[in-house]
Order: structure tokens, then C-alpha cells, then sequence
């Protein structure tokens, strides 16, 4: 695991660890073609940055919407 | 006059405008004290010799007639190699973008060449900005060390007298990471207060556009040239523009400065807390009130500054990466291909969840003028050091090190201004940060200015 993320450590992840075949199947959703060299390279980052956004998922969000920068004015 | 180089930025505008100093002579100097030191920390992409001596040349005209336009006229300046000045590359310093040519001026250099600053060349930074490291580069106070990101090469020549303020941008702490490592002040403003026109983006949500200089009257005289709001910028804040130098000699008797319980001091180097401490009992011997805080929410900083980052630097390299990702950097490639393995819904939650935090944040900030702590953790690693092991046994990557302290104020879009506190492990600078409410630049920059009054860290200059 990428220790940047060690911080956030969530044992119930759904999707760590992160297996080969499933990010392989990631990445063709993502429009990357990588070698299964390249995709075993890969695991054990994936592995520490989907436990860091897991922690994204802790708690109950409620009625907070995004934080969009989205302006509809069309005024310089 | 050997020593003009030496000089802070304000020192150097003072003397230009008695016309003891002249505009050529000195951008003259600049480049070729910036020729001596490259083979020793290759800081530059590319010098702009031609365009700053034509720039020189002019405004030793109009300050020998009189049209002194202001602190920064006639002054030597770098910009990060994101920046665009028109009909140059902007390479971003990676293969990607070795044959992009800007169309136009960024909107900075817009406003820096119209206050007449003399822009000598662009400087090296981490590959995209998307990195701690810059290992194009060495730290001038050692060589061996990094001179932090992704703004390094700006920090490194700002250190070695190259210039005397260089641009950086500042997504998780890009600005005040060099800053810090390099013994310069790193202000990285409001988000919102100055324009990204013209910038190459790592993360829309999350970059800023600021100076690195040796004092924080320096960078002080830049923001006022550089902020306003511009409409070719979606993030942009229609805000008015203070004068930061009005209260910038007030001192901070009864002000009212937060300091962390939590968070900002766990996990840091002795030599680093305890000049940061010693500059909050300066600050309070000055009459500042010390009021001990709770950061909130400190354990979804990090899971939100790279939930929002990854996929929108994936986004912009998205053509890129899957085409060519071999011209990438392995470090570079490896974040953008993770970026886009991330779900929109982890992007969407990050979004609301720095919601949360800054309203946190603000509770936090009820009656308070700023929050003071460690810029970062620890000295400059070496260029090939992976990570720090903490006394815990903790073992922690570099570019968690010093992020890790920075990122609230990406996060939070607060402004936060880095300042030299001393030095640490291995004779190397230490720094501290001051951040603000939104849009109060002018209070951390006063406050900044009261502790640098007390030391003469920006004197201090490396021999390498």
C-alpha cells in the first residue's frame, strides 16, 4: 500500500484488497488498455488510494449537497 | 554593485525608483547569477533572455522619465513552467507538452508585465504539478536534498538570489511546500483571489496562483498586483481587493491567533515544533492572544484533497494518458491511471464532504484572526529518500510529509502564508504557516510580518 494513504485505514472496505482481474475490468471501463504486467504494478497503489476514498463514505452526508463552482450567470 | 542581488524585492524597488539601481544592470545580474547556479540546481526550464532585457531596457526609460509604475517595476521575477507567456512553451516540465506553445499570456504575467516586473525565465516544477519532489532540482541550502514541489525550481532560485520573486501554483501545498524547505516565504492566497487563466491545471477545485519571496513584504507588494477578479477563470471570486500593505507594520497586540491542539503538531520533526513554537511565544510576547483550538475533521482532509484531486487531474490528461502514457513520469502515471479507476460517486462525495469541513472550519475560526502551525513536517528529504520512519515506528512517504500539513488550506480554500522559522535537521530551513479567514491576505501577512521582524531568516543565504 502506498503509505501516502496509510492514514486512513477502513477494514471494511468492499473493494480492498484490489484484485488483478478487477482492475483490469477498471481500467477497460476507464479507456486504459494496460499490460497485465502494468495492471500488478498497480494493485497495491489502487489498494491504498480506494481505503483512502472509503473514508469518504464514513458517516451520513444528509442533505449536503456538493460544493459545485457552477456559475448560470452569463455577467463578466 | 555585486550585492543587489541580495537585496528583498522591496529593497531592490526602492532603489530602482531613486535611480541608484538600474533596470538593465540588474536583470543582467539576475541571469547570469541564474547561469552560474543552473549546473548546480538546474531551477529552470528555460531562460528569457531576449524578452527581459528588451523588458529591462524599457523600463529604464520610463523610470529614468519619471513613469515609475510601482514596487515591482524594473524587478527580476521567474515564473513556474506552468504559466504561459505567449509564443513560448509552456512544458510543465514533462515530455508530454515538450512541443505545446502558448497562445497568450496567463493571466498573471498579464498583470506582473503591467506592473512592470521583468519576467527572466520559467522555472522547473514536479512533472504537471503533480508532486512534492521536483527531481529536476536541487535544494540550494543542499543538493542532495529536494527543494520540495511541485514549485521547486521557484523556491530554489528564489534562495539562491536568482530573482526576486518567483510564481508558484499551490493544489495541496505546492507554493508553501518550497517555500518551506527552501527558507522563502510561500503565500498561497485566497481561493479565487488570483486568476488560474493561463495555467495549466492539475485540479480545477483546488489550484492557486501565488508568489514565492523572500519576505512577506515581498509577497505582499505581488498579491496587490496580482489579485482581482477575472471572469476567464471559473473560479474566480468577484471580491473587493484589500490593501495588503496598510496594515502590514501594525504588530499583533490583540490579535487573536489559534493554536492547534491537535493535528498540526503530531507527527512532526522536534527541530520543526520547536521553532514554530518559539516563534508562537514571540508572536505572544508581542501581545498576541494565543487561543488553543480543536482542528476539526482532520482525518477527512487527505481522503478529500485527493478525492477531488485524482479524478479531475485525470480528466484534464485523460487523452494523454491512455494514448502516451510512457511519456509520463512512473509517479505521474501511476496517480493519473488511478485517477481514472476512481467512481464519480467518490468524486461527488468528496465535493460535500468539503462542505463539512469548511464549515467546521469556520466554527473553528469564531473569534479568531488565524490559525499558526508547522508549514510542513519535516526539513527537505534527501532527492532519494522514499519516506520518513517516525519515532512510533510510523513510516510515512515523503509526499505525505509535506502535504499532509499544507492540504487544509486547499481544502478549506483558506489563505495561508509559509514563513522561515529557523533551521532544523542537517542545517535545513524549517518554516511555519499562518492561515486566515477567507480573504483576510492582509491579517496573515501582518502577522507573518511581526514574527519575521523578530528573526533575520531571510537574510540567511546558502552556500552550495
Amino acid at each position: 500500500m502506498d503509505p501516502l494513504v496509510s492514514q486512513a485505514i477502513n477494514p471494511m472496505s468492499s473493494r480492498v484488497p484490489t484484485d488483478p482481474q478487477t482492475l483490469e475490468a477498471a481500467a477497460r471501463l476507464a479507456g486504459l488498455s494496460l499490460s497485465p504486467e502494468r495492471i500488478a504494478q498497480l494493485v497495491p497503489a489502487m489498494d491504498g488510494f480506494y481505503t483512502l476514498l472509503d473514508a469518504l463514505d464514513r458517516g451520513d452526508l444528509g442533505e449536503t449537497a456538493p460544493a459545485f463552482a457552477f456559475r448560470a450567470s452569463w455577467e463578466g | 554593485m555585486a550585492d543587489a542581488l541580495d537585496l528583498t524585492l522591496r529593497e531592490a524597488a526602492a532603489a530602482l525608483r531613486r535611480r541608484e539601481l538600474s533596470p538593465v544592470a540588474l536583470t543582467r545580474m539576475s541571469l547570469e547569477r541564474i547561469a552560474a547556479d543552473e549546473p548546480k540546481l538546474n531551477a529552470f526550464v528555460r531562460l528569457t533572455e531576449d524578452r527581459a532585457m528588451a523588458a529591462a531596457r524599457q523600463a529604464e526609460r520610463e523610470i529614468m522619465a519619471g513613469q515609475w509604475r510601482g514596487e515591482l517595476h524594473g524587478v527580476p521575477v521567474a515564473v513556474k513552467d506552468l504559466y504561459d507567456i505567449g509564443g513560448l512553451p509552456t512544458t510543465c516540465s514533462s515530455r508530454v507538452r515538450h512541443d505545446h506553445i502558448a497562445p497568450s499570456d496567463s493571466a498573471c504575467v498579464e498583470r506582473l508585465e503591467q506592473a512592470g516586473a521583468i519576467i527572466v525565465g520559467k522555472t522547473h516544477t514536479h512533472e504537471f504539478a503533480y508532486g512534492i519532489a521536483t527531481p529536476t532540482t536541487g535544494n540550494p541550502w543542499n543538493t542532495a536534498h529536494i527543494p520540495g514541489g511541485s514549485s521547486g525550481g521557484s523556491g530554489a532560485t528564489l534562495a539562491a538570489r536568482g530573482c526576486f520573486m518567483a510564481m508558484g501554483t499551490d493544489t495541496g501545498g505546492s507554493i508553501r511546500i518550497p517555500a518551506a524547505v527552501c527558507n522563502t516565504v510561500g503565500l498561497k492566497p485566497t481561493y479565487g483571489r488570483v486568476s488560474r487563466f493561463g495555467v495549466a491545471s492539475l485540479s480545477w477545485s483546488l489550484d492557486h496562483a501565488g508568489p514565492l519571496s523572500r519576505t512577506v513584504g515581498d509577497a505582499a507588494v505581488t498579491l496587490a498586483a496580482l489579485a482581482g477578479y477575472d471572469a476567464r477563470d471559473p473560479g474566480s471570486a468577484d471580491v473587493p481587493v484589500h490593501d495588503y500593505l496598510a496594515e502590514l507594520e501594525q504588530g499583533v497586540r490583540g490579535l487573536r491567533i489559534g493554536v492547534p491542539r491537535n493535528f498540526f503538531f503530531e507527527h512532526v520533526e522536534p527541530e520543526v515544533e520547536r521553532n514554530v513554537r518559539d516563534a508562537i511565544a514571540r508572536l505572544a510576547a508581542q501581545g498576541a492572544v494565543l487561543v488553543d483550538v480543536d482542528v476539526p475533521m482532520p482525518e477527512m482532509i487527505s481522503p478529500v484533497e485527493f478525492g477531488l484531486c485524482m479524478p479531475e487531474a485525470s480528466a484534464y490528461h485523460q487523452t494523454m494518458i491512455r494514448e502516451r502514457p510512457e511519456l509520463y513520469e512512473e509517479d505521474v502515471r501511476t496517480f493519473l491511471e488511478a485517477g481514472l479507476m476512481v467512481p464519480a460517486v467518490d468524486y461527488i462525495s468528496a465535493l460535500r464532504l468539503r462542505g463539512r469541513v469548511q464549515a467546521a472550519w469556520k466554527r473553528m475560526f469564531e473569534g479568531l484572526d488565524a490559525l499558526i502551525g508547522p508549514s510542513v513536517a519535516a526539513v527537505a528529504t534527501r532527492r532519494d529518500q522514499a519516506g520518513v520512519t517516525w519515532p512510533d515506528g510510523t513510516v510515512e512517504t515523503a509526499s505525505s510529509v509535506f502535504i499532509r500539513l499544507s492540504a487544509p488550506a486547499n481544502v478549506t480554500g483558506l489563505p495561508s502564508v509559509a514563513v522561515p522559522c529557523g533551521f532544523g535537521a542537517g542545517g535545513l530551513p524549517t518554516s511555519l504557516q499562518v492561515i486566515g479567514r477567507p480573504f483576510q491576505e492582509a491579517r496573515i501577512l501582518r502577522i507573518a510580518r511581526a514574527y519575521e521582524r523578530t528573526a533575520d531568516w531571510a537574510a540567511r543565504k546558502p552556500a552550495f
